[in-house]
């Protein structure tokens, strides 16, 4: 069931909702049974038959759990710490990586194995990772334990299940144990606006760009050699259709949660105005990158045993991080791009600071916007590619391996500004994009890029309500105040989401691929 | 800070206004004639006209453009002596539509040959969804609003809500200034002018296949991949098969003509049309040929893998004539 769908929107939150605050206040544990046993049916809407699956991965975790707590300070404790994390990587491994695997053994002796029929249940990656930070953190610290019922809501708490945000325990259980668990009126407000800028930003602007990107991409995967400026549109629309689309996930599984009193951290700050790539990594999957920096970068000793050794663990962190989006070796070729463009950045961050360089004006501020977003967009180039074959071809088009060239599709050379550009050198080339419409096109694109850059982003909207776990939320021109005008405002906005119910094809989210 | 009821007043009430002024306008522009419905319209209109003005029993051919391309009336009359009105219109009417258009046409006494092309088979009310395109929603709303009206509920709802805001303000602008129709002195097969009084193509010969039409046809994914578990668009031939036995007109089936490839030369193909022939056989309708009689030459083809040339379509309907003359005994 996806958050985007009738059934979701109309049926099961509604529902869950009226029994949740049906139930009185003072049962709390009634109304964490009831949003558990939702949360099961709702992941079981998928596909029931891996429920067992994640009942089993629950029960198991929080056995270990039970046995480090016992065990704390014994020899035994770290070797039921392996046994816990292996556990979770085994299963995560067989599911999403065996095939993977099979295809890089048969690379290497040259043989093409037949693969397994295996199907990756939904959310592995994310309630694999979610537990295992838990497994963690409780060899840690030694006054850690929680409830059976807490625990297991933690984890299938619908809002993050499918897709995160990766959460951690310390944010969302005291909040089930402490706090009362009542709906009201401001937090189904606040909900209810972030589960709809979620909305409108996934089935509006999204899926409006997804239809170019879908369609340059698939061109160059039938062979299509694209030219200079429909590789880079095609790629800077996929850049703004991922970043719309997990933002919006985002977005609506914050709505979701705060709906029933819970507030979960941000994902997402508007990470395309980074001005570095250290900086799009705070600011880009938050929850993943804190994750693999505290649970994968810090063990592996960070930073502290010098500059050479801080590179392997950039590199070691950033391979597994394309591994667990994706088990192909374009989303490592990703990761590991990510990895060289952060040690980059590490080395210019010490030179500037051994030579003093301040740079204050702001149109260095803007040049290092400008590079680190189209850093960020050739690796999407790997990220959205199909093989190698395509991600080279079209990185090759975007070089400009092939000229400087335009489809004739965007402007004729006969025709203003065909006439100025074919002055400067540019060569134009019959269309292999595939888009009927670009002038329409580019006023989408461009536009989308404008609100990624320059429009506050969600939190920063609603910031007077305080809309997620973290208080300090960026500060940003203007917030609004939810009155009966942005009530209007948001009526007229839902209106066009069921609109495109009906007249756009339907897309899942991109992030439950992984 | 607390969030106000007026908030959530306000988010019901701009989602009650947006609905209200959305279908107020929509309702209000039906049949506001559109260009692009009136190749459809007019075509109809044609046909019906023709129809209607024969008073003894004629032959209707019903069908989509396969069969507005690809049967020539003009000559099945002259063998058969029958009057006969080829009804062939745009396939996006989709099978309810053009059964219903064979409704109105005929008369007790006539005969109905039913050449569908697979797709219709398959496209019948109940999965609209499926395959209701912005043509047929257009068509619909210009030229038929009646037909709209008297949909269930919930299909206009459905319909109305997949109507593009561009189209939306085309029809608005129609009904306040019409622009009407500009007659086009180039020759153009979508041009229901070209369309003679026995409701045949005209004109749309070898040399004038268009520089549109694809390099390679495309295939018909149908036949060449089987029919869904339960095909909508036969609930609605079954339909028109008691309403034509109720009436007393006979109806006859045969195959629609289609572009040969190697993709219907499979135990898939046959399975199809295996039970498309028994659907038939089972409302009691003749079904007259094979799917493999209809199976032509890629050269043999105008513009879509459907729409015979003008000499070919002269030609299957010569190689045709014998299926139907046992059903047309001469005249003493």
């Amino acid at each position: 069931m996806l958050f985007s769908t009738f059934q979701f929107i109309l049926g099961f939150l509604p529902l869950v909702l009226a029994v949740f605050c049906l139930i009185p206040a003072r049962w709390r544990s009634a109304r964490k049974i009831w949003l558990a046993l939702a949360s099961l049916f709702f992941y079981g809407y998928w596909k029931v038959e891996y429920v067992p699956l994640l009942l089993l991965s629950i029960g198991f975790n929080f056995t270990i759990a039970e046995w480090l707590t016992r065990w704390r300070g014994r020899p035994a404790a770290s070797r039921v710490l392996f046994v816990g994390v292996a556990a979770n990587l085994v299963l995560l491994g067989y599911y999403k990586y065996t095939n993977f695997l099979v295809g890089a053994f048969g690379l290497v002796v040259r043989h093409d194995f037949t693969r397994f029929d295996i199907i990756l249940p939904l959310a592995i990656s994310f309630f694999t990772f979610t537990q295992i930070g838990y497994l963690v953190d409780v060899s840690r610290d030694p006054k850690l334990h929680y409830k059976f019922l807490d625990y297991s809501l933690f984890v299938v708490f619908f809002p993050h299940l499918i897709a995160g945000p990766i959460v951690r325990h310390w944010e969302v259980i005291p909040q089930f144990a402490e706090r009362e668990l009542r709906a009201n009126r401001t937090d189904l407000g606040v909900g209810l606006t972030l589960f709809l800028i979620g909305l409108v930003k996934k089935m509006l602007l999204a899926d409006s760009a997804a239809v170019y990107a879908n369609l340059i991409y698939g061109s160059a995967a039938h062979g299509a050699h694209l030219d200079w400026f429909g590789a880079w549109f095609g790629t800077l629309a996929y850049a703004l259709q991922i970043y719309f689309d997990f933002s919006g996930y985002s977005d609506m599984a914050i709505g979701l949660a705060r709906m029933f009193s819970i507030k979960f951290p941000f994902n997402f700050d508007s990470p395309y105005r980074a001005v570095n790539i250290a900086e799009f990594w705070r600011r880009w999957h938050v929850t993943l990158t804190r994750f693999l920096r505290e649970y994968v970068y810090f063990p592996l000793g960070g930073n502290r045993k010098g500059a050479s050794r801080q590179v392997a663990n950039v590199m070691v962190t950033f391979f597994l991080s394309g591994l667990w989006h994706g088990a192909g070796w374009t989303f490592v070729v990703w990761g590991l791009l990510h990895g060289a463009y952060l040690v980059i950045a590490h080395q210019w961050g010490r030179l500037r600071k051994r030579r003093e360089w301040l740079f204050p004006h702001w149109s260095y501020r803007g040049a290092c916007v400008l590079l680190t977003f189209i850093a960020v967009m050739v690796s999407w180039v790997y990220f959205r590619s199909p093989s190698f074959t395509v991600a080279n071809d079209v990185l090759a088009s975007m070089f400009g391996s092939h000229g400087i060239t335009l489809s004739d599709a965007v402007t004729r050379p006969q025709r203003q500004p065909g006439v100025m550009l074919a002055a400067m050198g540019v060569k134009f080339v019959a269309d292999q994009t595939g888009v009927e419409h670009f002038s329409e096109a580019m006023r989408i694109v461009f536009g989308l890029l404008a609100l990624a850059w320059f429009f506050p982003n969600s939190q920063q909207l609603l910031r007077r309500y305080d809309p997620i776990f973290e208080q300090d939320i960026r500060p940003a021109r203007w917030a609004m105040t939810l009155d009966w005008r942005w009530g209007m405002a948001f009526g007229l906005l839902c209106f066009f989401v069921v609109r495109s119910h009906y007249t756009a094809a339907p897309s899942p989210f991109l992030y439950f691929n992984f | 800070m607390s969030v106000p009821l007026r908030f959530f007043a306000g988010l019901a009430a701009g989602l009650a206004l947006s609905f209200g002024a959305y279908f107020g306008l929509l309702f209000w522009q039906l049949g506001a004639p559109t260009p692009m419905s009136f190749w459809s319209y007019d075509l109809n209109t044609r046909k019906h006209a023709r129809a209607a003005a024969i008073t003894e029993p004629k032959l209707l051919i019903v069908g989509g453009s396969g069969a507005l391309f690809g049967i020539n009336a003009r000559l099945l009359e002259r063998e058969l002596g029958v009057p006969s009105v080829n009804l062939g219109t745009h396939a996006v009417l989709a099978t309810a539509y053009i059964l219903n258009l064979a409704r109105k046409s005929a008369r007790p006494g006539d005969t109905v040959l039913l050449v569908f092309e697979y797709e219709l088979f398959a496209n019948g009310d109940s999965n609209m969804n499926d395959w209701a395109d912005p043509q047929f929603i257009d068509f619909l709303m210009a030229r038929d609003p009646a037909y709209f009206r008297a949909m269930p509920m919930a299909t206009q709802f459905n319909l109305a809500m997949r109507l593009s805001l561009e189209r939306l303000k085309r029809g608005i602008k129609e009904k306040i200034h019409p622009t009407g129709m500009t007659v086009s002195t180039e020759y153009s097969p979508y041009d229901a002018k070209n369309v003679d009084e026995y409701g045949d193509m005209t004109g749309h010969s070898r040399g004038r296949i268009p520089a549109y039409a694809p390099r390679e046809l495309e295939t018909s994914g149908l036949l060449a991949d089987g029919l869904p578990e339960a095909p909508s668009g036969m609930i609605e031939i079954r339909d028109f098969v008691i309403w034509a036995t109720t009436n007393k007109v006979r109806v006859l089936a045969s195959f629609p003509n289609l572009c040969a490839k190697p993709a219907y030369d499979t135990a898939k193909a046959e399975q199809t049309a295996a039970k498309i022939t028994a659907f038939y056989t089972s409302c009691g309708v003749p079904v007259l040929g094979s799917y493999r009689d209809a199976l032509l030459p890629r050269g043999d083809f105008f513009d879509t893998c459907y729409h015979l040339t003008e000499e070919a379509a002269r030609e299957r309907t010569r190689r045709f004539v014998p299926l139907l003359k046992p059903y047309f005994p001469p005249r003493r």
